[in-house]
């Protein structure tokens, strides 16, 4: 699994964000902001749009130097991390779109939801462990979670 | 041989290539253009605005990418017969008419009913993956709400969603299109002026939903508005593959008029060409107006809304009760040594709320960058571990959908009348205003607490004369009020004209009335109703007057302000404000009440009764006044 998750460097020293990775190779996450502190240039730089002048018509899934392969897919380590604190917030407590869409993009059938929804809640310590610091290493845990279930094995 | 050779005068100049047609040389093309003269396509709506064509018939694109002829200023007509001869000519992979601007021809392809079979071969390997990952079938209008924070988004911002078919549940991962300025790297206070000149380019940009509403919902605290369109699955397609025709397309932007409800209009004509929106809003295009100008041609099918994190949050808090907030709030920056500790006195059901409410604050608080990332981040993967271990279903409840959308709200424009006496004398009185929302409007659809005015002025008729009673130029206040997370400030700021109670030594007088221009500033804080229906607020205000009635031109005035907004019913609100300037010319206090009460008939008409009264030096100063507002 590990070796299947052996994607491009994405790890950068630190992180800006709570969640997701300081790399802004792999969609661009809440970095957007890093090295600018204060109110003022947050709200210019987050009403500018400008920012993403360099992509204005990216397939912004996969060609932002992330790739995937298996089931975990370029759309889904980009997802994660970009969505990195909604989508914990739903797994913490067994629900939510975030949660779902992640299920989706990981072609979990529509049975098996509430089991992935209920799995995922119950080892969220282990997927969301201190030690995870970036999207890709919470997405091994996640796997290495779903193998250890009965039901879930079959979507790794 | 023949038809060869032609080609080949066509690819060196399609212009010549028009001239040519005779009966006899009757390839498909030239048959073709024949037939597109006779339908007269070149004048028609569809590639006039493809075109972007002004009155005068010529385009307003700038870049030369988008012609396939190389005049200067490209004409129209011989436009549409390059790109109908250019139909039938072979291209490499993603060079083809096809490819480079699939909407003009799909539109041309349809209308001159040409057959596939008769077309050139080509492929477009990149139109079709992006198209494909798009998988566009209907097309949502999204609304953010405005943001006092920020003067370019005071208005609200719109733009496009593009849903692939049967997947409501997976809008986050739709594609998003965008029009917005490109503002090259730091901003300074020239931003405001080159934004309102045209300085900045416009741009199409393209993302995935989930981007947009974190800035927006997360970041910046504005609500969503999702508005289902009425577009065909074809019609958003044509829209999509007009998208991509834009890719480098750049026009002028400009924050009041050719903004991004502007441009978003015309995408909505160009697929529905018997509608003409954009022609409604050439001089100002106010994002939720446009809204509305879509919602009265029947192009809104379905609302949906998408409230922001801290509504979220501040929703959790009136659920929960303020006690549970407070003790979230404290959990959130506890020492982690102190959690288990903080939590015990607790039921589960009741962990589960406040751990909830924590993790949202204290992600809040992040974003604004009010604490560390340091401690930020496994603190709130903590709270969430705390909270994935207790057995108790998600406590967060949706907030309540607001009785009124945006769309539904009061016009931004209105015109006013009214009747009354000042110290005994009656008048009659005209106002008009040009944008946006005042906290005695009807509130429906609107964020409580906020008002923007943008050119209010009224005329008044008394004792047989006309005067300029008051013009406000620009006024913003935003009475953002204080919650159990955060202690914001309210501030706003007032820069206009009005007539003061003084003479012409200036004196406070009971009996004459001076011209002042007026520069006010204030700030304080606010306190709100749970459901923010009642607002109060106390500030300190600075007050900068000029004018001639006073005696050295120029007066300053300092002192406290208090006031309410009240919502009783739908109907019924209320506003009322005392200030107490200190005049320093004068040495003395100008107590000063204003109050207003306002009778809603229905979002655009509404009666309005007011009382005002000043008293300085021990003298007395009555206004009142019954009015009606016509919004529109």
């Amino acid at each position: 699994m590990l070796k299947k998750l052996a994607l491009a460097a994405l790890l950068a020293a630190g992180s800006t964000a709570a969640f997701a990775d300081a790399d802004a190779g792999c969609g661009i996450g809440s970095q957007v902001w890093a090295g600018q502190s204060g109110k003022v240039p947050k709200i210019l730089a987050a009403t500018t749009n400008g920012i993403f002048a360099n992509q204005l018509f990216g397939i912004t899934f996969g060609t932002l130097g992330c790739s995937g392969t298996g089931t975990v897919t370029a759309q889904v380590v980009t997802f994660t991390n970009e969505n990195a604190e909604t989508l914990a917030r739903d797994m913490a407590v067994g629900e939510g779109e975030s949660l779902n869409v992640l299920a989706e993009l990981l072609s979990i059938k529509a049975e098996d939801k509430a089991r992935f929804f209920a799995v995922t809640k119950q080892n969220f310590s282990e997927i969301y462990s201190a030690d995870n610091q970036t999207s890709v290493e919470v997405l091994a845990s996640l796997q290495s979670v779903m193998a250890q279930d009965d039901i879930l094995k079959a979507y790794v | 041989m023949k038809p060869l050779a032609f080609v080949c005068a066509a690819l060196l100049s399609p212009v010549a290539y028009a001239a040519t047609s005779s009966p006899e040389s009757s390839t498909p093309a030239q048959l073709y253009i024949q037939r597109a003269e006779q339908q007269q396509l070149a004048q028609q709506n569809t590639w006039q605005r493809l075109m972007y064509a002004n009155t005068s018939g010529q385009s307003t694109v700038s870049y030369a990418g988008y012609f396939l002829t190389e005049a200067k200023t490209p004409d129209l007509n011989q436009e549409l017969q390059a790109h109908i001869a250019a139909l039938f000519q072979q291209a490499e992979p993603n060079q083809s008419v096809q490819c480079r601007f699939p909407a003009r021809s799909r539109w041309l392809v349809q209308q001159l009913n040409i057959p596939q079979t008769e077309l050139a071969v080509v492929a477009c390997p990149e139109l079709d993956e992006w198209i494909g990952q798009i998988r566009p079938y209907k097309t949502t209008l999204i609304y953010a709400t405005d943001f006092m924070g920020n003067p370019s988004s005071m208005f609200g911002h719109t733009l496009l969603r593009l849903d692939p078919k049967d997947q409501q549940e997976l809008n986050l991962i739709s594609y998003a299109v965008n029009y917005a300025a490109t503002v090259p790297g730091e901003q300074s206070w020239s931003y405001a002026w080159k934004g309102l000149t045209g300085q900045y380019p416009g741009e199409y940009s393209l993302m995935p939903y989930y981007r947009k509403v974190k800035e927006y919902g997360d970041l910046e605290s504005r609500d969503l508005w999702e508005y289902e369109l009425d577009l065909s699955p074809d019609e958003t397609r044509f829209l999509v593959e007009h998208i991509w025709e834009m890719k480098h397309v750049s026009f002028p932007y400009y924050f009041v008029s050719d903004n991004c409800a502007y441009r978003l209009l015309g995408l909505i004509d160009l697929v529905r060409p018997e509608l003409n929106l954009q022609q409604q809003f050439k001089v100002a295009s106010i994002p939720v107006e446009t809204i509305k100008a879509l919602a009265d041609s029947d192009l809104v099918k379905d609302t949906v809304y998408r409230p922001a994190l801290e509504t979220q949050l501040l929703a959790q808090a009136r659920q929960h009760g303020t006690d549970l907030a407070q003790a979230a709030h404290q959990l959130a920056f506890a020492e982690s040594a102190d959690l288990n500790t903080l939590l015990q006195p607790y039921t589960a059901l009741e962990q589960a709320k406040i751990l909830e409410i924590a993790y949202d604050d204290l992600y809040l608080q992040f974003l604004a960058r009010k604490v560390e990332t340091g401690f930020a981040q496994p603190r709130l993967r903590q709270l969430l571990s705390l909270r994935s271990q207790l057995q108790v279903d998600k406590q967060r409840r949706a907030p309540d959908v607001p009785n009124v959308d945006p769309s539904q709200g009061h016009h931004a424009r209105n015109l006013t009348l009214s009747t009354g006496e000042v110290q005994g004398q009656s008048f009659i009185e005209l106002g008009h205003r040009q944008a946006y929302h005042d906290l005695l409007d009807p509130q429906g659809g609107f964020r409580t607490g906020t008002q923007l005015l943008f050119l209010q002025g009224a005329l008044q008729y008394r004792d047989e004369t006309l005067k300029l009673s008051q013009l406000d130029v620009l006024a913003v206040n935003s009475y953002n009020p204080i919650t159990p997370f955060k202690t914001p400030l309210s501030w706003g700021f007032n820069l206009g004209w009005n007539q003061e109670a003084l003479d012409q030594h200036g004196q406070f007088s009971t009996q004459e009335q001076h011209g002042v221009a007026n520069l006010q500033v204030q700030m304080g804080y606010s306190w709100a109703s749970a459901d923010r229906e009642h607002i109060c607020y106390a500030q300190l205000q600075n007050h900068l007057q000029a004018g001639k009635a006073l005696e050295r031109g120029w007066r300053v005035g300092v002192g406290p302000t208090v006031g309410c907004q009240n919502i009783w019913t739908p109907q019924l609100n209320s506003v009322l404000q005392v200030e107490l300037p200190y005049w320093e010319d004068a040495q003395q206090w100008n107590l000063r009440l204003h109050s207003q009460l306002q009778y809603v008939l229905n979002p655009q008409h509404a009666i309005r009764l007011g009382w005002e009264y000043q008293q300085q030096d021990q003298q007395d100063w009555h206004q009142t006044s019954l009015g009606f507002a016509w919004f529109f």
